[in-house]
């Protein structure tokens, strides 16, 4: 054995490998988090878009003489109390529940974080009045501020996205503004100001591409409080209406059946665990990844 | 100390007031109007009897003498009357309060206890098979909805096993068995993120600080790993909870209303719930005062004891 190997090639053994594979498993290594997140947010995402392809019904076709079967050949996860495919309201639910989420982290990202880049940088009364709207904001918890918020715009999606995005804007806008504040003094935006720079493109140009990578990791762990928010507000009737496949919606019917249908409680919570699981693993590999100082313990 | 307390007491008055200001106009901004749900269908048709009651409510004054009404009467106590029930504001929310500062309560206890445990084997076995089960508790106990949990339990426990109730509440007081046997599973739900976010906390506060050099030279001295750990790692690690516990309390609430529709919990998530489906302007707008004044407290409290607890601090605030 020792012979063979002393035979090679010299080199031959030290040679790196360079498969696809093997790169893939090298830039894996120690990023444990980040893959598993990836791979199921990868996999969310799909069955979202192919819903069509994927599902073997319509999610509010009603089959009346099927309601509350077991999973069977026919219907993989059973049906609800309507008759409707579980498995295939499962598939669509999941595009609406990424889509309500990602509208709202947008939502909160496009008002959050120029708002905490005008604040942090041009500090004074603006920063004071915004500041203190944020805390009186956060003041609330997340929960009943949707509610409220929900309850005065209707359970339109377009206004679940806004509401979901509302609550969100302080964290964004808190976390910009302290980035900002550490690097409005450093030298490089000291040498923007000095060579003529205006406010504007210091703010935009300076300073925003330097605190892209915690917004990102934001972006990421809002995500997944989004999903548990959306499901959460449609768990309590506020969410996404009948008959649109929501995973909460569907936890909340669940309930009425437990006793007749124990299975329909299941699928619709690991779908939310799994999402939530996926965007959290992501938002901490992200965080690893572009070690943004902020590492949670 | 005496200033910091005065100092972060005047800085919460701008946080509640604007945070209720905030509330009113979204709450006055929201479709439907009281006038109308309260006289019901029939009387809604007679105009007369919709503005004698608009008027009689305070509704067709501006919204900010609206709001500067309410305060004038929120500050000596009087949150207004119910505009479904006709009850005092406060009397329906004072036994709802009890009820869900008891599921806060529990859900605090069992959090904590399960954290204290978890995080502090986690850290002292960092790194091992033990480490490794607490950190998969953590990132599940993150992850997983407090009412998905709620009704798993409730399928298992109650529906399953029959140990315990669906649902449901009875007074401490009337019967505190019973009251005890409704309380286990919402707390039980309620508690599991706590009790990951708790442990996360705890174990990497600790492994930070038993890599400081004053551990080291607690063992240089030859203590045992038990009494380096609770005689001087812990102390120190413990003092931050005091922080995030006080933080945490806003998403307890904020589970608490979803955890109380699951349980039938009658407190005061179910009836913010309940003042929102029926245009419950003074009800909805007397518990959102009273949250977001208990929330600024309870981070208060907890920023003012952070600082009694750590010397360093008193000086620097």
């Amino acid at each position: 054995m020792i012979d063979a190997a002393v035979s090679l090639p010299s080199g031959t053994l030290a040679a790196p490998r360079t498969t696809l594979f093997g790169r893939w498993r090298g830039w894996t290594r120690g990023r444990g988090s980040l893959v598993a997140g990836l791979i199921i947010v990868s996999v969310l995402v799909f069955v979202g878009v192919l819903a069509p392809v994927i599902a073997p019904f319509d999610p509010t076709e009603i089959h009346a003489r099927d309601g509350l079967q077991a999973p069977n050949a026919t219907y993989w996860l059973g049906t609800d109390n309507l008759g409707r495919d579980i498995f295939s309201r499962i598939v669509y639910a999941a595009r609406t529940s990424l889509l309500v989420a990602l509208g709202s982290v947008l939502v909160a990202g496009v008002i959050g974080v120029p708002l905490g880049l005008m604040t942090g940088f041009l500090g004074g009364a603006l920063d004071s009045v915004i500041m203190r709207i944020l805390d009186a904001i956060l003041a609330f918890p997340v929960v009943l501020l949707a509610i409220l918020v929900v309850a005065t715009l209707g359970t339109d999606p377009i206004n679940l996205v806004l509401t979901i995005g509302f609550v969100f804007v302080p964290y964004f806008t808190r976390l910009v503004r302290a980035q900002v504040l550490s690097l409005r003094e450093r030298e490089f935006v000291e040498a923007s100001r000095a060579s003529g720079g205006t406010d504007g493109h210091i703010m935009t140009r300076v300073i925003l591409p330097n605190v892209t990578s915690p917004v990102v990791v934001q972006a990421s762990l809002t995500m997944s409080l989004a999903v548990l928010i959306e499901a959460a507000l449609s768990f309590l009737g506020l969410g996404v209406q009948e008959p649109t496949p929501a995973w909460g919606s569907m936890l909340q019917q669940s309930q009425l059946y437990m006793k007749q249908a124990p299975w329909y409680v299941l699928a619709p919570g690991i779908c939310i665990f799994l999402a939530v699981l996926a965007f959290n693993l992501l938002g901490d590999g992200l965080r690893d990844l572009l070690d943004t100082g902020s590492r949670r313990r | 100390m005496a200033t910091i307390v005065i100092r972060r007491l005047v800085q919460l008055i701008p946080v509640v007031l604007l945070a209720t200001a905030l509330v009113f106009v979204m709450i006055r901004l929201a479709p439907g109007d009281p006038a109308l749900q309260q006289l019901g269908s029939r009387g809604a048709r007679d105009p007369e009897r919709v503005a004698a009651l608009r008027a009689k409510l305070g509704l067709d004054q501006p919204i900010p003498v609206q709001y500067a009404i309410w305060l004038r009467y929120a500050a000596t106590g009087d949150l207004g009357q119910s505009v479904k029930n006709r009850e005092p504001v406060l009397d329906l929310i004072k036994p709802k309060l009890l009820a869900t500062l008891q599921l806060i309560l529990a859900a605090l206890l069992i959090a904590v206890s399960v954290a204290f445990v978890l995080g502090v084997v986690a850290a002292v076995r960092a790194g091992n098979w033990i480490d490794y089960l607490v950190r998969t508790f953590v990132v599940t106990g993150l992850a997983i909805p407090t009412y998905w949990l709620g009704l798993i339990l409730v399928l298992v426990f109650a529906v399953g096993l029959k140990w315990l109730p669906v649902s449901g509440y009875t007074p401490f007081f009337e019967d505190p068995a019973d009251n005890l046997r409704h309380l286990v599973l919402p707390a039980l739900s309620l508690a599991m993120f706590e009790a990951a976010f708790f442990t996360r906390f705890l174990r990497g506060g600790l492994l930070e600080t038993l890599r400081q050099d004053y551990v080291r030279t607690a063992h240089a001295k030859g203590l045992s790993q038990a009494a380096v750990v609770s005689g001087h790692a812990l102390k120190n690690a413990l003092i931050p909870m005091v922080t995030v516990l006080g933080l945490e309390l806003g998403t307890l609430v904020g589970g608490v209303v979803v955890i109380e529709q699951v349980f039938g919990w009658p407190g005061i998530g179910w009836l913010a719930l309940t003042a929102v489906k029926n245009r419950d302007y003074p009800l909805l707008q007397g518990i959102v005062l009273l949250v977001a004044v208990g929330v600024s407290v309870a981070n208060l409290l907890a920023d003012l004891t952070y600082t009694l607890l750590d010397p360093r601090l008193r000086g620097s605030r």
